[in-house]
């Protein structure tokens, strides 16, 4: 049986190290383990910095938060991180609820998420 | 109490965002704000899932996972109950430098319902039972008789 609405996942490799990830729809209990596998398949092939764009992600749940959680701590011991990109204001409030807010950057637009990688890329 | 809705199902993820929908029905006719449907949606998928994890832990072939929505008292009442053997009490502590998605479903239950009560005894399975005050208009009218519930039985 397949979820009611279900998650899409897209992944774009814009440089060696770095990938956009693209969540659409919802990100729970049943669809966060092929999100999770798809953003491990990123890390273990060298995307140490991944963009997670929420622009379309409807709901995320604790797993799912955990699951971004697990990447963060993946991408940080190969030196790199984990951004998110523009959550919906449900999705910003379980961040804000969880204090994830401290433990993710957040940014407005791509653009941002891109040049704050490229930076900091650039500083290492 | 008066239930408003009964669902018994196999604890399988798939089948949470149909508690989710159906849940939000039944707050959607209480009349509660559109952000606060919302919320029961995002605590029903918490609850949910954190009854499925329990199941798992605790290795029960036959496990189910009940959603019982009612009113009563001026409350609104979802009670999530996963049957199960064994008895695992969550466990509060922090692993690591992030939080469990244990610690961090219950921060969301917590702050998005008035009260949240967790139970688990052995033989018995675990239950989550979270309240939240009715909307103004629907306080007076569950005073009124229970009506029958509307139950639905998932494979």
């Amino acid at each position: 049986m397949s979820n009611l609405i279900g998650l899409t996942v897209r992944t774009r490799r814009v440089n060696a190290r770095t990938a956009v990830v693209t969540l659409e729809g919802e990100m729970d209990i049943f669809t966060t383990p092929r999100a999770r596998a798809t953003m491990l398949r990123l890390l273990d092939d060298g995307c140490h910095d991944l963009i997670v764009d929420l622009r379309q992600a409807a709901y995320l749940d604790s797993t799912a938060l955990g699951a971004l959680l697990g990447m963060l701590r993946r991408a940080r011991e190969r030196g790199g991180g984990v951004r998110l990109l523009a959550p919906s204001h449900s999705v910003y409030r379980l961040l804000e609820i969880t204090r994830l807010t401290l433990a993710f950057p957040i940014d407005a637009t791509e653009h941002d998420a891109l040049a704050a990688v490229g930076g900091r890329q650039g500083d290492a | 109490m008066e239930t408003l809705l009964e669902l018994t199902m196999t604890p399988a993820p798939e089948l949470v965002g149909m508690a989710r929908l159906a849940v939000s029905l039944v707050a959607h006719r209480l009349n509660y704000s559109c952000a606060a449907v919302e919320d029961f949606q995002v605590a029903v998928g918490e609850a949910c899932a954190d009854a499925i994890a329990y199941g798992r832990r605790a290795m029960d072939a036959d496990a189910t996972l009940r959603v019982r929505c009612s009113v009563g008292s001026g409350l609104f009442v979802i009670i999530v109950e996963a049957s199960g053997r064994a008895c695992d009490e969550p466990q509060r502590r922090h692993q690591g430098p992030f939080p469990s998605e244990q610690t961090l479903s219950r921060l969301v239950l917590d702050a998005l319902m008035d009260t949240v009560a967790y139970r688990c005894a052995p033989g018995r399975g675990m239950s989550i039972r979270m309240a939240r005050a009715l909307p103004t208009d629907e306080r007076a009218r569950t005073t009124t008789a229970a009506a029958p519930p509307r139950t639905a039985q998932i494979p």
